[in-house]
């Protein structure tokens, strides 16, 4: 079941998401055109690989390509960005000028590495990010003249890295505002196991420590900390998490406020002919109560560029609710660490089994009404299954009318408020304003994972 | 012909999401190695395919289609 008119498709993104979403397009028989316009020069590649395979040397560059099978009529065009989008013309604007009209448009444009201004005054040589595989080249070089690096983040970016580097023989300072490292996307608990085993392989960790001033020193960084203590490294590197890549949507009329809002089915919210998918995407997942949120992660990009290609073509109506169970991993001194549910769990929840202290086993969180709402194993891929099984029992998937009755529960109340009014109901989709122009604005943290 | 999905187990790293994903596709060995064990039945290949898709260090070959 197809939407007919649906000539054209624009994939705006370079990353997992995109490509999975065209190849999905492809398996679907979509016979139409599909560009792909991505910023970077590479086709897709692996990026969770970038901290844990390319710095440690395990995982040369060429070997990260995706390998996918693309419609008939797919047209990549590297190195252009999207700088503006008109809604009811039906054109995305690009930084070379041109414009691109599609039927259908997949917002897919991930993430950008956040910085800190404290780091901008020093010479960019010597701090770095790692989002992209120039990023992670550019590190290997610095760290193999290093004999001291900085990190700034105890997320899965940081904490790999340092895994990376420091087996490397390269001496890390790894510091986060936390007590623990790893806590957001791992618990209190379990952050905190796994900040013992960064101590212990001689990762100088300083947890609960933030940044008060950065300055060059005659070796390179000297970086004051809020401890009152000081750290001079050669390199640093900033590992803060990352935000969306939306500022060509500003003015669009699309929320895109911590990222692009979608309704249950990955339709940007208020639009028939545009869906979102990927980091750069914020949903309600209906299997877990439905709070709108950005889910950074390996499986869940796949899956979830799969079902906004299938919603797109079928259609708004038509199209269910995107509702995966989260599964995410992290390997860290050759310990595999596998992430199930909520991507977030805080400090009320409680485990139930296993032993989080000594990184061994299986384990679940459980909120205060006792309802699981995340799973973690360590060394034990076996059991993350049936932590799966487990979630899924507790969090059962919505019926299948969920998506269309979410959207009469946040539409219909608008709609009856204005006729009471005697106004006349809104067009679908808020105001177009044509060709806004990207402008950038702060972007919130957000929460690393994958 | 088709020769079916392969395991490069110079890269795979047991993370074992490909059992879940396609269990009529991949067992474990007693060595705990993962290995292939549909290579002719179409949906199980296409489960596989998949699976391909979503292992964590892309260690799943698969033949064209």
């Amino acid at each position: 079941m197809t939407v007919v008119g649906l000539r054209r498709i624009v994939i705006v993104g370079g990353g997992l998401a995109a490509v999975r979403a065209a190849e999905r397009l492809a398996e679907r028989d979509f016979r139409g055109q599909v560009d792909l316009i991505s910023a970077e020069p590479h086709r897709p590649y692996r990026r969770p690989a970038l901290s844990d395979g390319v710095l440690t040397g395990r995982v040369a560059p060429r070997d990260l390509a995706l390998q996918a099978r693309m419609p008939a009529r797919a047209r990549w065009i590297h190195g252009v960005r999207a700088v503006g989008l008109d809604r009811a013309l039906r054109r995305v604007r690009l930084s070379n000028g041109r414009e691109l009209p599609y039927d259908g448009l997949i917002i897919a444009t991930g993430l950008r590495a956040r910085t800190l201004p404290a780091f901008d005054a020093l010479d960019p040589g010597l701090v770095h990010t790692l989002r992209t595989v120039d990023d992670a080249l550019r590190l290997r070089m610095a760290a193999r003249r290093a004999r001291h690096v900085l990190i700034v983040g105890g997320g899965l970016v940081g904490t790999e890295s340092a895994w990376a580097l420091r087996s490397q023989g390269v001496a890390v300072t790894l510091i986060d505002p936390m007590p623990t490292l790893l806590s957001e996307v791992a618990g209190p608990r379990v952050g905190a196991a796994l900040t013992t085993l960064h101590r212990g392989r001689g990762v100088d960790v300083r947890t609960a420590t933030g940044i008060a001033g950065v300055e060059w020193g005659t070796r390179g960084v000297v970086a004051n900390l809020t401890d009152g203590t000081i750290v001079r490294a050669d390199a640093a590197l900033v590992a803060i998490g990352a935000v969306p890549e939306t500022d060509w949507l500003i003015g669009t009329g699309l929320d895109v406020e911590r990222g692009v809002a979608c309704e249950p089915t990955l339709h940007a919210l208020g639009a028939d002919d545009i869906v979102a998918c990927g980091d750069c995407a914020r949903w309600p997942n209906l299997r877990f109560g439905g709070a709108s949120r950005r889910v950074e992660q390996w499986v869940t990009t796949t899956l979830m560029a799969q079902h906004a290609a299938d919603a797109l073509l079928v259609g708004r109506d038509s199209a269910t609710a995107f509702t995966p169970i989260p599964w995410g991993w992290t390997e860290q001194w050759g310990m595999r660490l596998h992430l199930v549910g909520s991507p977030a769990p805080s400090a009320e929840h409680r485990v139930a089994d296993g032993d989080p202290e000594a990184l061994r086993g299986a384990f679940s969180l459980h909120d205060e009404l006792g309802r699981m709402v995340a799973g973690i194993s360590a060394e034990r891929p076996g059991v993350t299954l049936r932590l799966m099984d487990e979630l899924a029992g507790a969090w059962p998937e919505p019926p299948a009318d969920a998506a269309a009755r979410w959207r009469e529960a946040a539409v219909a109340p608008q709609r009856r408020s204005a006729e009471h009014h005697g106004a006349r109901p809104e067009p679908a989709g808020p105001p177009l304003r044509r060709f806004a122009r990207s402008r950038s604005r702060p972007g919130s943290p957000t929460r690393a994972g994958r | 012909m088709t020769t079916g999905p392969a395991i490069e187990h110079r890269v795979c790293r047991r993370h074992g999401l490909c059992l879940a994903v396609a269990p009529e596709a991949f067992t474990v060995a007693a060595d705990g190695r993962i290995q292939v064990t549909a290579r002719d039945d179409e949906a199980a290949v296409e489960k596989a395919r998949q699976a391909a898709r979503l292992c964590p260090t892309q260690a799943i070959r698969m033949p064209k289609p």
